[in-house]
């Protein structure tokens, strides 16, 4: 598959040698073996290529990229923590909600806090008024802040 | 006095933390220093590497300033030079490969159009030949598979080895073998005009 005399091949074109600062015996034997030529021609003009692309490459300086880099850091920081909390509020929510739940099921319903309440004359819908906000301030919280 | 100005050297706090790290076998993300250098020995080679792959210089300088802040953000504080420059280079690779994808998936691959004109280039004894192969070089490019570039790329413009190659692409070194042969020969028959 491959020619034992590649690598001479390869260290010739890598140097700039390839092919006016070659012996005639090199020459020769790329002109007569397929996997060499095929070297010869890929590799002369891709180092060629390199070269120039190299030589015309205009990056940016190495202070702005690090100075970029660590501006994305810390939004990026920012951002996980913003998701943290986003998510953190979600979960209170859930709980929240779940617990009334389960309050509401256990106790049937609102009647016993019309008993606790009684001494008060509070009404129901009083009550589930004034409840309302605690259980829907979280989920207020979390949609005001996740924006992302 | 060697041995006073060693005990009252200052030792700062990244010191001690960058001690604790490699105490602990962890690593710690790049120092400015150390980036800005290893950036100014790369940075070129891998944007040409980019332009090379993509066809488009204008998002080989997007994906540069990329690659080098995910590559930043891979904490490779410890790693050997030849593992950190694998590790860019794949990940430059990795960037291209989803653009790639996202641009197969919105509309056809164009020719590359990132080379100067020909013409534009400077007129001295060669230069004509020169500007012809690297016509042809970027019309064969475009034919061949972005593996195919990748891998030509890396294996006779930088001279990376098969082990190189192998773990910037993610292949094993003996599939680096046999594709580059294959690739390198389709090449060859493309910049000869011809199919074998």
């Amino acid at each position: 598959m491959n020619c034992e005399r590649e690598a001479e091949v390869w260290r010739a074109i890598e140097a700039r040698h390839w092919p006016e600062r070659c012996d005639e015996e090199l020459r020769a034997h790329v002109a007569s073996c397929e996997s060499c030529a095929d070297l010869a021609e890929v590799a002369s003009v891709m180092v060629d290529e390199n070269d120039e692309t190299v030589r015309a490459a205009h990056v940016p300086a190495s202070g702005m990229v690090w100075w970029r880099a660590q501006m994305r850091l810390r939004q990026d920081a920012a951002r996980t923590v913003r998701r943290t909390i986003s998510i953190v509020q979600a979960a209170a929510v859930f709980i929240a909600l779940a617990g009334a739940s389960i309050v509401l099921k256990v106790y049937g319903g609102f009647t016993w806090m019309s008993s606790v309440f009684s001494d008060v004359h509070f009404s129901l819908p009083l009550i589930v008024v004034l409840a309302a906000p605690l259980l829907l301030a979280p989920a207020v919280v979390y949609f005001a802040v996740s924006k992302d | 006095m060697n041995v006073l100005s060693y005990v009252m050297r200052e030792t700062t706090i990244p010191d001690l933390e960058r001690q604790a790290a490699a105490e602990a076998g962890a690593s710690l993300p790049m120092d400015e220093e150390t980036f800005r250098a290893f950036y100014d020995r790369t940075a070129r080679q891998v944007w040409a590497y980019l332009s090379k792959i993509t066809g488009d210089t204008h998002l080989a300088d997007d994906l540069l300033q990329e690659a080098y802040y995910r590559f930043y953000r891979a904490r490779t504080e410890y790693a050997d030079e030849s593992h950190r420059r694998n590790s860019l280079y794949r990940i430059a690779t990795n960037l291209a490969r989803d653009n790639g994808r996202r641009k197969r998936r919105g509309r056809d691959v164009e020719l590359p159009d990132d080379d100067a004109d020909p013409k534009d280039l400077p007129i001295d004894a060669g230069t004509a030949d020169r500007a012809a192969h690297r016509t042809d070089l970027k019309r064969a490019l475009a034919q061949l598979r972005p593996a195919q570039r990748e891998m030509l790329w890396l294996a006779y413009a930088q001279g990376s080895s098969h082990e190189e190659i192998a773990e910037v692409l993610g292949l094993t070194r003996g599939s680096v073998k046999a594709l580059l042969f294959r690739a390198r020969r389709k090449l060859a028959d493309l910049l000869r005009g011809g199919v074998r």
